[in-house]
């Protein structure tokens, strides 16, 4: 009589484990990663210098942005550095982030992140805003702007979104869609759950490194006078220049990564092994 | 005995539920283009246009996209098509992009999930995506409104990405 007892209480947790397991996924916010895709790092912070070829009606909101994603320094460390591509093709240079605005048409999207990946690492990304659409009184405003470039600029770090429904309550995060982004509560800024969701991806180090490898690299040429100096990197088949160009030395903005074209022209993530640090 | 028929039936309600769930995953995943009994065969944007006149629509061409972008970088030719009239409550718009081939037609469907994002690539848009495709066209229509859908379905067939 235990035993079937025993039996039935089974049973019915099972059937309501299941319900509760089936139900999981919509869950909404649950999981907001962008398919884990992160940038290699051999240590926090990921130090992401994002390529400004944007025009002046951008400037203040990729500084808004770039401020934004900088709040948890022990995490990302976001900086504006010198565009590498052009505006409006925003062709992706490898090891960065390039930002670029243009009238992309009436072609239906407001913005747009790209990430290329290299076995399963970011290798380089570029986010894209369509001016069609901003130069339009009901998207030329702050709080659009700012929703957009906060949330293209975190896709190039690997987070995706935390809700794709426009029309519901505002979650309070840029990773949120909306119809309202002014709010309340203002979808123009991170919140903490796409903090947590960072801290999740980049919980992990890797044993090797992008952006940092580069950075990495730059501070070992601290000399003005210093030539310009190419070192190849044949993981991503292309070759960085670093060139000297103020006082103190050589910073990440100097260097200019000349990817390859084939890369370049397919559109397609470098068939390579991740990053590894070159060797000067 | 007795004591587990309530639970029985609980047990069927459930899998009737997950079959349920399993039928509506197998209608979302109906292969691209695969046309509805009744839908014309579109072959392109010409026809497009030719077939929603004939249903009494009128079709008016409000912008030409010069260099299509992601997720249709591969056509040859973007067109922003304006639909008024019979059959519709109030005026849409919907983006047909012309292929040349239809190995670049295939590239650009391919990469567009059943969800109709992309793997690589976040796009954000003005409003829920529906993307059809016939011939040597695709087409995306962005929006929520059923009557736009309907319509859509009936000469393009079942959407093959989107909300």
């Amino acid at each position: 009589m235990r035993t079937k007892r025993t039996r039935s209480h089974v049973l019915v947790a099972a059937v309501v484990a299941l319900l509760v397991a089936s139900a999981w996924p919509t869950v909404a916010g649950a999981n907001h990663s962008w398919n884990n895709f992160h940038w290699t790092r051999e240590a926090n912070p990921l130090i992401a210098g994002v390529g400004n070829n944007l025009d002046s009606t951008w400037s203040d909101f990729l500084t808004t942005a770039v401020s934004d994603w900088s709040q948890h320094p022990e995490l990302v460390v976001v900086t504006i550095e010198k565009g590498q591509t052009s505006s409006p093709d925003c062709a992706p240079v490898t090891g960065t982030i390039q930002a670029c605005n243009g009238e992309y048409g009436r072609i239906g999207w407001l913005g747009l992140a790209s990430v290329w990946n290299a076995s399963g690492h970011i290798a380089m990304g570029v986010l894209q805003l369509n001016d069609t659409y901003f130069n339009q009184p009901a998207y030329d405003t702050p709080e659009w702007r700012n929703l957009v470039m906060c949330q293209e600029l975190a896709h190039t770090f690997g987070l995706g979104h935390q809700d794709e429904n426009q029309t519901n309550p505002n979650l309070g995060s840029c990773m949120d869609y909306s119809d309202n982004p002014g709010g309340p509560p203002t979808n123009e800024h991170p919140n903490q759950h796409d903090w947590d969701q960072l801290a999740e991806i980049y919980e992990h180090v890797d044993s090797a490194q992008t952006f940092a490898a580069v950075a990495a690299q730059t501070t070992s040429l601290n000399d003005v006078n210093v030539p310009a100096t190419q070192i190849t990197f044949p993981e991503l088949g292309g070759t960085a220049e670093f060139a000297a160009t103020g006082a103190g030395g050589i910073s990440v903005n100097t260097f200019v990564i000349l990817a390859d074209e084939e890369i370049l022209e397919r559109g397609a993530a470098p068939a390579a092994t991740p990053v590894s640090t070159p060797e000067s | 005995m007795r004591r587990y028929v309530p639970l029985l039936v609980l047990v069927v309600a459930l899998g009737i539920w997950l079959g349920g769930a399993g039928a509506v995953a197998s209608q979302e995943a109906t292969p691209a283009g695969a046309a509805t009994p009744g839908a014309s065969a579109v072959s392109n944007r010409a026809d497009l246009v030719a077939t929603l006149r004939a249903r009494g629509l009128t079709v008016d061409e409000v912008d030409r996209l010069s260099e299509p972008t992601v997720p249709f970088g591969g056509a040859q030719s973007g067109t922003v098509l304006r639909l008024s009239g019979d059959g519709l409550s109030k005026p849409a718009e919907i983006a047909v992009y012309e292929y040349a081939d239809d190995a670049a037609l295939a590239a650009d469907a391919e990469q567009i999930l059943p969800d109709g994002s992309l793997e690589t690539t976040k796009i954000l848009w003005i409003e829920p995506p529906h993307f059809f495709e016939s011939g040597q066209i695709l087409a995306l229509y962005l929006g929520s409104d059923q009557e736009v859908l309907d319509l859509l379905t009936a000469v393009l067939g079942p959407q093959f990405a989107g909300g």
